[in-house]
């Protein structure tokens, strides 16, 4: 077979282009009102501010329902809303859903655009965040009367980012540190200590509490830390607010308690589903008493996540504007909320509303110059009910109309798009028609990927994308049984067959059902669980142990030069190796039982005996000195994944001082399980049982077919590893959408916030699945009857071929380069076409970062430059 | 020294020739056994509110599809060819029809099985999904028995030697095929967002194995 690296990495360099210049030109920009507005709103009436001073608290994630249902602990914040001096709100927050858009839209009142929630991810060493330039309330407030007033900050640093050196008092917490859910906290709530002092000298006291956001992520919104926490709270506000009661210089103080957003049924968020839009709002002060509102709190659960008055969280930003007679901050799209206009005169109710009007009148102005609409319009408005139709029919004209995209790139990449995929489709066809024995496979192979990439074409498709995986994994699995079904392998087969359904029922994907899954039912049988993966790492190890030949690598006793690989004498000396693989698995079980136990999942009882053991042997004797631990768990996880990397070494030497050949491909693989398994959730670890179930009968499948021509054998095993890396990543709870990204093990063994190591940890953890397989398409091609435990046969496995695994990889690039592009072109048509779509920002947004990293991550990092290394090693 | 060739008188079970791909019965007349009643016992199944009723009207339309089998088995025996009249006088038509009945109703747990393998919920809708079993195998099991008159050694010895060409060429293998194809592209619909009652699984495979083995042999009274 000649297939040559040149044309295939010149083709992936065309297609990687193509799709980085879209990304490029597809997130928008928007255009923004400079400068500050300088009327403030109340300057034309006779009336004056109602507060002075702010204290201002947000909660991360804080859900409507943590604070106005009945299963709420905000007890105290009920008695305020009984009593009528908390205004609550359900304060609709625009998706995404993720703090630093939530936290622009609070401050600057302006809707997000998609580019905010990347950033969010990966938005350390990001100066250009700084909000000092546009206007916004803080820096109204700050400069409202003669001298500028004190602020002080305390919490997720994301707002020091935002308004770098604009607070006087500051400590910022990093918000990516999720697994901590106490110490972030405790942060913040130190430093009530002074400023809730009478001498305390502030104006405005900013507070960001991220706790209940780290327990949703990790234990979702149900668990027991959530209760205590939102307990927690409720404390804070009755410390506080009792302060501001008690104190004469807090008559005018304003307290606010929002949620920045709030979060999905497992504690996610970045979507748009009525749990991540529906965070808590509340007003109070004593003041709102005379608005005699006679509100009932706590009130009945309901599922839409609706309490009390419907506002959109970015009609804060205007109010605010009101209630401290500010201006109103120019690029705002928030309206004043209604509910506060009777503490003022019945009379100026309407001027206080045309500012707002005015204020919308210039946004619209600049985005859309030629709309001439509303020019009358405004100038005609006479009562309240007028100026909120006008004010509600701009907000929708200018959310619309907050895309601009860059045509010329998107019009460029489309366009090289499609030069890229017929140069590769020609190439691809043009090789194999020489080359390949049977041609109709590379045909049916093609139509099998453009009947996949038509899915990019539809939201929900987009959205229960693991259903085609599915299909296809089996369409795949039942062409390649009636390939070799007369080589005896149906028993083999059955049992891919099982392995495939047990996979698929392992979690709940996609948006539209939720069904009780195999993993819910082991979280809910912990010892069921354990055993799993006890067996999981017993099995790895074994493996390890039994597959290779690292295990005589230890035994000085054997050298290489009259080596047999199917050498079992001796045995006893190799306990050395035994040990040591025993010592590694059992460290990585170690770290994945005190994670668990850290995360609050449920322990068997046997296990806590182990727990306290290990806690007691590393000097850790209060079990709820959660620091202590988190250190001892970074300590192990640092411990565990440095044996992998140790032993990797000593395979290396192995290899290349003493001569021991014969499976080092296998050995570094499995001892690469060990590293994915120690970043892969608890209940998804007994996958890894299947998995290698699996591996092992197609391993047996193609050994028995007896296909000889080598490149059949690749290009089944890449379709095979394509299907079934995207039913396994969709088995394990991933989605096409930005909630699911998993971060509760971007954090193993690292101490502090590094956004390069947390980055990488992420993919690991959410792609361990596909890179499992990625790897596992090495083994089983190039280290065929190590990987099926012929020792007598290792010599015919096609590594000591030379060059030979280039070829093998250089063949899967290509067939992996033709189904890239044509998703490529297809997405990109897709999301081109869709653009003005009510889900753009919320499916195919999403859908094509999904694919950038399928793409870039998976295929250009993973398939071709991990395993090209693994190769040369 | 060549070995000398031993024949006995009677012949031995290897050496009897193993039916030929060509030797599938086939139907002679095809307008006679076209499945009419599929499409009728689907709409009844709509028309009695499917949609709101999954299991009840399942269980209906089962009781009429065993009814409506019959009656067909009845016809595809008729239709079938190969035999001569004598021949068809010794068998015995009580026991194929009522086999062709019960056996594909015990399938129907195999077939239950493979449902699930290929996906089918298994935390939920257990009773359907075996509803859907027991009329999928009803109608792809029924015609084959009578098709082959319960020689399931000749049965086995074409399964393993047949190809897509002599299904293509036999009006009721085609339409099996059909039937199961058509069943498994009947989950499409499921996972889409508009939320119409008939989403609600299993009604569109029950459409598709029903439509698909309609049109399977309605095809081929064309071609």
């Amino acid at each position: 077979m000649k297939v040559s690296w040149l044309p295939t990495i010149c083709l992936l360099l065309i297609n990687i282009t193509s799709f980085l210049l879209f990304l490029k030109g597809f997130f928008p920009s928007k255009k923004i009102l400079s400068g500050f507005n300088d009327t403030s709103i109340l300057s034309k009436v006779s009336e004056t501010a109602k507060f002075d001073k702010v204290v201002f608290m947000v909660v991360d994630a804080l859900r409507s329902d943590f604070m106005f249902s009945e299963d709420s602990g905000f007890h105290y914040l009920h008695q305020l809303i009984n009593s009528g001096d908390a205004m609550p709100f359900t304060a609709f927050s625009n998706p995404p859903t993720v703090t630093l858009p939530r936290l622009k839209g609070i401050t600057l009142g302006t809707t997000p655009n998609f580019l905010d929630a990347i950033l969010n991810i990966a938005d350390d060493k990001d100066d250009s965040q700084g909000l000092l330039n546009q206007d916004n309330w803080l820096y109204q407030f700050k400069n409202k009367g003669s001298s500028a007033k004190v602020m002080n900050f305390y919490g997720d640093d994301t707002w020091l980012k935002l308004f770098p050196k604009f607070f006087d008092s500051t400590d910022g917490t990093n918000s990516f540190f999720v697994s901590d859910f106490y110490d972030v906290d405790n942060n913040v709530t130190r430093h009530l200590d002074q400023e809730l002092l009478p001498e305390a000298q502030w104006d405005g006291l900013f507070l960001h509490y991220l706790g209940l956001d780290h327990i949703g992520h990790k234990t979702g919104p149900q668990s027991h830390f959530m209760a205590l926490k939102q307990q927690e709270m409720d404390g804070i506000i009755k410390r506080i607010y009792g302060f501001l009661e008690s104190s004469k210089k807090h008559k005018d103080t304003l307290f606010v308690v929002l949620g920045d957003h709030g979060m999905n049924d497992i504690g996610n968020h970045g979507g748009s589903s009525a749990g991540e839009t529906s965070p808590g709002m509340v007003f109070i002060s004593p003041k709102f008493r005379s608005l005699k509102n006679n509100l009932q709190a706590p009130l009945p659960a309901n599922k839409e996540f609706k309490y009390y008055q419907a506002i959109s969280q970015i009609d804060l930003i205007p109010t605010l504007s009101l209630l401290f007679d500010l201006p109103i901050p120019k690029n705002n799209l928030g309206m004043i909320i209604k509910e506060f206009l009777p503490l003022f005169s019945t009379k100026v109710h309407h001027s206080i509303l045309l500012n707002n009007c005015r204020q919308f009148y210039d946004l619209l102005k600049i985005n859309n110059p030629s709309e001439h609409k509303y020019d009358t319009v405004i100038n005609e408005l006479r009562d309240v009910e007028e100026d909120y139709s006008f004010l509600k029919e701009i907000q929708e004209d200018l959310i619309d109309s907050a895309s601009n995209y860059n045509y010329s790139n998107l019009h460029t990449a489309m366009i090289l798009s499609v030069l890229c995929l017929v140069l590769v489709v020609a190439y691809f066809n043009w090789c194999m028609y020489q080359n390949y024995h049977q041609y109709k496979e590379i045909l049916g192979l093609q139509i099998g990927f453009i009947v996949y990439s038509i899915h990019f074409h539809g939201s929900s498709l987009i959205e229960e994308e693991h259903h085609l995986w599915w299909v296809l994994s089996l369409a795949f699995i039942m062409y390649l049984y009636s390939q070799t079904r007369k080589s005896g392998t149906s028993m083999n087969f059955f049992i891919i067959l099982v392995g495939l359904r047990v996979i698929k029922s392992w979690c709940n994907t996609g948006q539209k059902y939720s069904y009780y899954t195999t993993s819910s039912y082991l979280v809910d049988n912990p010892a069921l669980l354990w055993w799993l993966i006890t067996l999981a790492y017993a099995l790895v190890a074994g493996l390890t142990y039994f597959q290779g030949s690292i295990r005589h690598g230890f035994n000085l006793d054997i050298s290489s030069s009259n080596y047999n690989p199917a050498y079992f004498k001796n045995d006893f000396n190799n306990v050395f190796a035994f040990v040591i693989l025993s010592v590694l698995a059992a460290l990585s079980f170690t770290f994945k039982l005190i994670q668990s136990y850290v995360d609050g999942y449920p322990i068997p009882e046997t296990l806590m005996n182990f727990i306290s053991w290990n806690f007691l042997s590393w000097n850790v004797n209060d079990f709820e000195d959660k620091k202590k631990i988190l250190s001892l768990l970074i300590q192990i996880s640092n411990f565990a994944t440095f044996g992998v990397l140790i032993l990797m070494g000593l395979r290396l030497v192995f290899k290349y001082v003493r001569g021991f050949q014969t499976g080092n491909l296998s050995d570094i693989v499995n001892l690469m399980t060990f590293f994915l398994m120690n970043h892969t959730k608890t209940e998804l670890i007994p996958l890894y049982l299947v998995f290698y179930l699996i591996r092992f009968n197609i391993n047996r499948i193609l050994i028995k077919s007896k296909i000889t021509q080598i490149d059949q054998l690749a290009i089944y095993m890449t379709v095979f590893t394509t299907v079934i890396s995207n039913l396994t990543f969709f088995s394990m709870g991933g989605t096409n959408s930005l909630a699911t990204v998993d971060l509760s093990n971007s954090y193993n063994g690292v101490g502090s916030y590094h956004i390069e190591i947390v980055s990488l940890l992420t993919f690991i953890s959410n792609f361990a699945g596909p890179i499992y397989w990625s790897l596992s398409f090495l083994m089983v091609l190039l280290e065929a009857h190590v990987s099926d435990f012929n020792l007598a046969k290792t010599n015919e496995d096609v590594v000591h071929v030379k060059k030979l695994g280039f070829k093998i990889l250089n063949l899967r690039a290509l067939v992996n380069l033709v189904f890239f592009s044509i998703s490529n072109l297809q997405l990109v048509m897709s999301c081109y076409n869709l653009r003005f779509h009510l889900f753009i920002w919320t499916v195919f947004s999403p859908k094509l970062l999904y694919f950038g990293v399928w793409f870039i991550l998976m295929n250009v990092l993973v398939d071709l430059v991990v395993s090209g290394v693994l190769i040369v090693l | 020294m060549a070995r000398r060739k031993v024949t006995f008188d009677k012949v031995s079970e290897d050496e009897v020739e193993p039916p030929k791909i060509d030797e599938i019965p086939f139907l002679t007349n095809k307008i006679m056994t076209l499945p009419i009643h599929l499409p009728i016992i689907l709409y009844g199944m709509f028309y009695y509110g499917i949609t709101s009723d999954v299991q009840q009207v399942m269980v209906k339309g089962l009781t009429t599809l065993i009814m409506a089998q019959i009656v067909y088995g009845y016809l595809i025996y008729v239709n079938v060819s190969g035999d001569g009249k004598k021949k068809k006088n010794k068998d015995n038509l009580f026991l194929l029809l009522a086999s062709s009945i019960i056996i594909p109703i015990f399938l129907s747990l195999p077939v239950f099985g493979i449902v699930i393998l290929m996906g089918a919920p298994l935390a939920s809708h257990l009773y359907e999904t075996l509803l859907l079993a027991a009329h999928v195998s009803l109608i792809i099991f029924t015609p084959v028995i009578v098709l082959f008159k319960l020689n399931f050694s000749k049965f086995s010895i074409i399964v393993q030697k047949i190809d897509l060409k002599s299904i293509w060429n036999n009006s009721i293998l085609l339409s099996i095929l059909a039937s199961i194809i058509a069943t498994w592209c009947g989950v499409i619909p499921i996972p889409l967002d508009w939320d119409r009652p008939w989403q609600n699984w299993p009604i569109t495979l029950l459409v598709g194995s029903y439509l698909g083995y309609f049109l399977g042999s309605f095809i081929k009274l064309f071609i």
